[in-house]
C-alpha cells in the first residue's frame, strides 16, 4: 500500500511544477516537567525530553503534498521515546470541486475545547496533554464532493494505528502493556492491523452555524478493554492464566456529529456519538471497586458496552480595554445510556463540567494566559486543573509554563478513572525555538 | 416650442430643483460619497498580497509581522478573504478566513495548524489588537457602507492642492469607536487619514494612507495605498502596513475560500 502511494505520489507530481507553492515549518522544544515525589523507586518523577516537529507543503494547483511528522526522546524516561507520521498524503482536485486524497492524514472532528467524543479517528499518545492528547495520522483513502452548503466526504481507513501509552517509568502508567489486540469479527482477537475500516461525513454551513455528521465504522482508538483472553475459572472464580495485560480494541459502528453556532459574543457548541461495539469476545478484566467489594471474585469477563457520549460547551468572547481578548468557557460532557460503573470504566471523563478561560494580551510578545479547571460532577473530590502562561521571547523562540494539578483520591478497593493520576501532579516548562 | 418657452422651462426647473440641492442633509450627502466611493473601488475581482507590518514601540524598537492574503469580490454581499500568517514564526500557518456581509455580522474561521482545527470565531469583538499591533481587526476588516452612518462634515484640500471630502463614520453595531473622521482623496476614491475616536469620544488613533498605486483592471482605474502609517495618539505606538506584491484582477475559485481552504 505505502509503496503504491509513493509511486502515485511521484505520479502525479510530474509536471506539476507551474504555480507552484513551497513552504516549510518546523520546532524543536525543550520540554521539562516536574511531578510531585512519589515512593516508587520504578517511576521518574523528572522528564526531561527534545521535541521537534516539522512540516513540508507542496501546492501546485490542483496537486498538494502534505509531510508532518514529529518526534521526542526524553533522557530520564527511554520509553517516551517516539516518532509519529501526522500528514504524509497527496490530494488532488478533479473537476474543480472533488477531491482524492491518499496517505496519512490528521483529522480534527472536534467542536469542544476539553471533551471530543466525536473527535476519535486518529489514535492517540496517551502520554500526552489529557484534555488535547498528541494525535498519529491515520491512513486514509478520501473521496470529497461538494454538497449544498458544504461537502460530502467519504473515507476508506486500511489500518488500525496502535496508540501510544506511557511506560512503566512514566508516572502517568499504571501497568505495562503488551502489544495491543484488535477484536474483530466473530469471537475473533487479532494481532492483524490491516482491516476495513470505513466512513461517510458531510458538513454544512447554515446561516451562522456550521454542522457535521458522520457514520463511522472502524477499530475503536480510546476505550480499550484492558485484561486477557487467557483465563479459566477456579472454585466458581475467573482467574488469569498470564500475567500479561493486553489493551484490546473492538471493532464499533459511531454515528456522530458536532454544532457550532455563534449568537453575538457567544460561540455555542455541542457533540456527541453513539456507539455500537462488536460484542461477541468477551475479556477477562479486573473488576471494578464496586463489584469487587460485593463479590469475592477479583476478575470478571466482559465485553465494551453500546452508549452514547455527549458534549456540550459554551464560549463567550470579550474584548477588554488596550486590544486584550478574554475568552470564558463552559463544557460538560457525559456517558449516557450505560450504568454508571460502566460509564466509568469506559472514560476518565464520563461525567464532567470544565470552566476556563483564555486571556490573550495581544501584545508583541503574544503573552496568554489559560486555564482549565476539569471537576467530576458524579464522583466526589475529582479535579483536574490546568493553568498555563505563554509568552514568545522573540520572533523564534517561546516559551511555556505552567501546571498540571490532579485531585482525585482513591475512594475504593481499585483505583478507577481519574484516581489512577492522584499524586501525579506536576509543573512544566517548554522552551520552544521555531523555523 | 419657441426658445423663449425652452428658457422659461429652464429657469422654471432650475428654480425648482434649487431648493433640492440646498435640501440635501450632510447625511445624504456622507452618504452619497461613500456609495460613490464603493463604486468607484468596486470591480477589482479578485486580489493576492503580500504584506508587512511593523510595530514600533514607544521607545522606538521595531519588530516586523507578515503574512498574505487573498481576497474575492463578491458582487452579491460582502467579500471573500483569507489571511496567512507567516511570521512570527510560533504562528505560521495560522489561517483566518472571513466572508463579509453587508449588514449584518461577518463569518470568521481561524484554522489552528498545530491541532489541524478549524474553529468557528466570534466576529463581533473587532477591537482586538492585530498581531500586538496598533491595528485592530475593526481597521483591516471589511468596510461595507452598510454598517455606519456617514455625515459630510466639509470639503477641504491637502497642502499640495489635492481636494478631500471629510467625513464621519459612526458604527451602526458593536465597535472600538465611536467615530472615525475620514479625509477622502476626491482624485483617488479612497481615503488618506483617518482618525480614530474611543468610546470615550477621545482621539484614540491616526492612520495616514500612502504609496499610492493605480491599478487597471478591465476598463477601471483602481487606486490602492501601500502603506498606512497608524500612531496612537494616546499609547506612542505606531504601526506600519506596507503592501510588498499586490495584484488586483485575479480570478479566483470560489473553493479556495470555503472551509476546505483553511485545512
Amino acid at each position: 500500500m505505502l509503496k503504491t502511494l509513493v509511486v502515485l505520489s511521484l505520479f502525479v507530481s510530474v509536471g506539476s511544477y507551474a504555480q507552484d507553492e513551497y513552504s516549510g515549518q518546523g520546532e524543536v522544544a525543550l520540554e521539562f516537567r516536574q511531578f510531585e515525589k512519589d515512593q516508587s523507586e520504578l517511576t521518574e518523577d523528572t522528564n526531561i525530553s527534545v521535541f521537534s516537529r516539522l512540516e513540508q507543503r507542496y501546492k501546485s494547483d490542483p496537486f498538494e503534498h502534505v509531510f508532518r511528522g514529529y518526534a521526542r526522546v526524553d533522557k530520564k524516561d527511554q520509553n517516551r521515546a517516539f516518532v509519529a507520521l501526522e500528514d504524509a498524503y497527496f490530494s488532488s482536485y478533479l473537476l474543480e470541486e472533488y477531491k482524492v486524497l491518499a496517505g496519512y492524514k490528521l483529522f480534527n472532528w472536534t467542536a469542544t475545547e476539553a471533551f471530543h467524543p466525536a473527535d476519535v479517528i486518529n489514535s492517540r499518545n496517551f502520554d500526552s496533554n489529557l484534555e488535547n492528547l498528541e494525535k498519529k495520522g491515520e491512513l486514509t483513502l478520501e473521496f470529497e464532493a461538494p454538497f449544498f452548503d458544504g461537502v460530502l466526504q467519504f473515507y476508506y481507513f486500511p489500518r488500525f494505528e496502535e496508540p501510544e501509552y506511557p511506560g512503566e517509568q512514566s508516572r502517568l502508567s499504571s501497568v505495562k502493556l503488551e502489544r495491543s489486540v484488535v477484536v474483530d469479527g466473530v469471537d475473533t482477537t487479532t494481532n492483524e492491523y490491516w482491516t476495513n475500516q470505513f466512513a461517510i461525513r458531510m458538513t454544512q454551513s447554515l446561516f451562522d452555524a456550521d454542522i457535521s455528521i458522520h457514520y463511522l465504522n472502524h477499530i475503536d482508538r480510546n476505550m480499550p478493554m484492558v485484561g486477557t483472553t487467557n483465563y479459566t475459572t477456579i472454585l466458581g472464580n475467573l482467574q488469569p492464566l498470564t500475567s500479561q495485560v493486553t489493551p484490546y480494541y473492538y471493532r464499533k459502528s459511531q454515528i456522530g456529529g458536532t454544532y457550532q453556532q455563534v449568537f453575538g459574543d457567544l460561540i455555542v457548541k455541542f457533540e456527541f456519538a453513539n456507539r455500537t461495539f462488536e460484542q461477541d469476545k468477551t475479556i477477562l478484566t479486573a473488576k471494578s471497586a464496586t463489584l469487587k467489594a460485593a463479590n469475592a471474585g477479583n476478575y470478571e469477563a466482559k465485553f465494551i458496552e453500546n452508549h452514547t457520549e455527549a458534549a456540550f460547551g459554551l464560549e463567550y468572547v470579550l474584548s477588554l480595554p488596550g486590544g486584550v481578548d478574554a475568552n470564558l468557557f463552559f463544557e460538560g460532557n457525559g456517558i449516557f445510556g450505560v450504568e454508571e460503573q460502566e460509564r466509568i470504566d469506559r472514560s476518565t471523563f464520563q461525567r464532567d463540567i470544565m470552566l476556563g478561560f483564555r486571556i490573550a494580551f495581544n501584545d508583541v510578545m503574544g503573552t496568554e494566559i489559560y486555564t482549565t479547571l476539569i471537576t467530576d460532577i458524579e464522583r466526589d473530590n475529582e479535579y483536574l486543573l490546568n493553568a498555563k502562561i505563554s509568552r514568545r521571547l522573540s520572533d523564534n523562540w517561546k516559551f511555556e509554563g505552567g501546571l498540571r494539578v490532579i485531585e482525585a483520591p482513591q475512594k475504593g478497593v481499585i483505583k478507577e478513572g481519574l484516581e489512577v493520576l492522584d499524586g501525579d501532579s506536576y509543573v512544566f516548562t517548554n522552551l520552544t525555538r521555531y523555523f | 416650442m419657441s426658445i423663449k418657452t425652452l428658457s422659461l422651462l429652464t429657469i422654471l426647473s432650475l428654480l425648482l430643483s434649487a431648493p433640492a440641492f440646498s435640501k440635501e442633509t450632510p447625511e445624504q450627502k456622507g452618504l452619497k460619497i461613500a456609495q460613490l466611493t464603493r463604486d468607484k473601488n468596486e470591480g477589482f475581482k479578485g486580489e493576492t498580497a503580500e504584506m508587512e507590518m511593523t510595530l514600533i514601540d514607544a521607545y522606538k524598537s521595531k519588530t516586523v509581522r507578515q503574512m498574505t492574503s487573498k481576497v474575492m469580490e463578491d458582487d452579491k454581499d460582502g467579500d471573500k478573504s483569507l489571511m496567512v500568517f507567516l511570521n512570527p514564526k510560533d504562528v505560521k500557518g495560522t489561517k483566518m478566513l472571513t466572508h463579509s456581509h453587508k449588514a449584518e455580522d461577518d463569518d470568521q474561521w481561524l484554522f489552528l495548524p498545530s491541532l489541524r482545527r478549524v474553529k468557528r470565531i466570534s466576529s463581533r469583538n473587532k477591537s482586538s489588537s492585530f498581531m500586538g499591533s496598533e491595528f485592530s481587526y475593526e481597521d483591516l476588516g471589511s468596510q461595507e457602507i452598510e454598517k455606519y452612518n456617514y455625515k459630510w462634515i466639509k470639503d477641504a484640500k491637502t497642502k499640495k492642492g489635492e481636494k478631500l471630502w471629510i467625513l464621519q463614520r459612526v458604527p451602526k453595531k458593536k465597535s472600538g469607536y465611536s467615530k472615525m473622521v475620514m479625509y477622502v482623496s476626491q482624485t483617488k476614491n479612497n481615503p488618506v487619514k483617518i482618525d480614530y475616536y474611543d468610546r470615550k469620544g477621545e482621539l484614540l488613533k491616526s492612520a495616514t494612507f500612502s504609496d499610492y498605486k493605480v491599478y487597471k483592471v478591465g476598463k477601471k482605474k483602481l487606486y490602492r495605498a501601500h502603506k498606512i502609517h497608524m500612531k496612537n495618539v494616546q499609547t506612542k505606538k505606531q504601526s506600519i502596513f506596507t503592501w510588498k506584491t499586490r495584484k488586483l484582477g485575479v480570478g479566483h475559485k470560489s473553493r479556495d475560500f470555503d472551509k476546505r481552504a483553511l485545512k
